[in-house]
């Protein structure tokens, strides 16, 4: 269960850019969080309403989930590997180096109200 | 200030910032480093007893334990005649912090190959990039053909994966084609090894595979 830890990055960052833009509420935070980071969304989630504080107390937290995004780096052939997550180029048979589905990053926040 | 800002910041970058910096420091140490990741109980302690005295004619060695509680692990690697510094921590993982901080109980004489036996978790130490040049997943065959399809993370980041137990097959259930098959699918480019920790089975393979990625790493 590291989505706590990855919890209280995210709020860190946040609490970060308002303390940076003069320390105005935080509504929401937009995560992409990919479908191979290794991270649950509902528990992400979890951790994220229990640990809001401070200007981030109210803050909602979005999160876009990235599906797995592959290419063949030998034959060009871009394809969206399913459930089975066969990473090999269907077309050459060589490795697939993974584009996207892998990230876990804030993407952007929203703030509200003035600050002091 | 109000309004949508973009950020487009990684959530784990401090790690990463740390993990870079240890990556250079070990670099100029001359170190190997290996991250070695498994569920609980996959045998990795057990693996470490039966590996480093197989390098230790070649290299001088030390083993960084992660754990939950006890100092059990590192007094099963001191009894092997190698030095060992537990971590203890309540994390599910390593981080780039804890090892930077534990790597410095070495440095009165910094050994060639650091082995970094991580807490016992099949997901989150995936996510924590420690500075090692080596990342290998240890996985025992009675934990299930389908578990790397489950948890691909940890099996496609790795340079190697080790499967043990190899001893258990007749008794598992378990299908060794079939577990090698979901190991190349998710991670077409990582060395794979069967083997018996308990046994000896297999172990020269992986060993003659580590000291060359040990090499590597040390740019000898
Ligand atoms: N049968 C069998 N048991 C093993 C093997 N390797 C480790 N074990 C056993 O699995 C248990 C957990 O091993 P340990 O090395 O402590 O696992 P760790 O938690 O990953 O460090 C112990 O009882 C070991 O004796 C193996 O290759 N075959
Ligand atoms: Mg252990
Ligand atoms: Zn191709």
């Amino acid at each position: 269960m590291h989505e706590a830890g990855i919890a209280a990055e995210i709020l860190e960052i946040a609490q970060a850019q308002s303390a940076l833009l003069g320390g105005a509420r935080v509504a929401e935070v937009t995560v992409r969080v990919g479908d191979m980071s290794g991270v649950a969304p509902e528990a992400l989630e979890f951790a994220f309403e229990a640990l809001r504080e401070g200007e981030a107390s109210g803050a909602v937290l979005v999160i876009k989930r990235i599906a797995v995004l592959a290419r063949c780096e030998t034959c060009g052939t871009d394809s969206r590997p399913g459930a089975d997550l066969v990473l090999w180029c269907a077309v050459c048979g060589k490795p697939l180096k993974v584009l996207e589905g892998e990230e876990l990053m804030v993407e952007s926040i929203e703030l509200e109200g003035d600050a002091e | 200030m109000s309004g949508r800002v973009a950020v487009e910041t990684p959530v784990l970058k401090k790690n990463d910032e740390y993990a870079a910096g240890n990556r250079r420091w070990f670099a100029e140490l001359g170190m190997a480093v290996i991250n070695i990741m498994s569920a609980p109980g996959a045998g990795k302690t057990t693996l470490l007893e039966k590996t480093l005295p197989m390098l230790a004619g070649r290299y001088s060695c030390a083993v960084i334990e992660g754990d939950l509680q006890t100092d059990l692990d590192a007094e099963r690697i001191r009894k092997v005649g190698v030095r060992a510094h537990q971590i203890n921590t309540t994390c599910c993982h390593l981080d780039a912090r804890m090892v930077g901080g534990a790597v410095e109980t070495f440095l009165e004489s910094p050994p060639d190959v650091l082995i970094i036996e991580n807490i016992g978790n099949l997901v989150c130490p995936a996510s924590y990039d420690l500075g090692e040049s080596v990342k290998v997943t240890l996985f025992s065959v009675v934990e299930g053909a389908d578990k790397p399809k489950k948890y691909p993370k940890m099996f496609r980041m790795s340079d190697c994966v080790v499967l043990n137990k190899a001893d258990l097959l007749p008794y598992s259930g378990v299908e060794l084609d079939e577990l090698l098959s979901n190991v190349r699918d998710v991670s077409p480019e990582a060395a794979v090894f069967t083997v018996s920790a308990r046994t000896g089975e297999g172990l020269a393979g992986w060993v003659e595979w580590l000291a060359a990625r040990v090499e590597k790493a040390r740019g000898r």
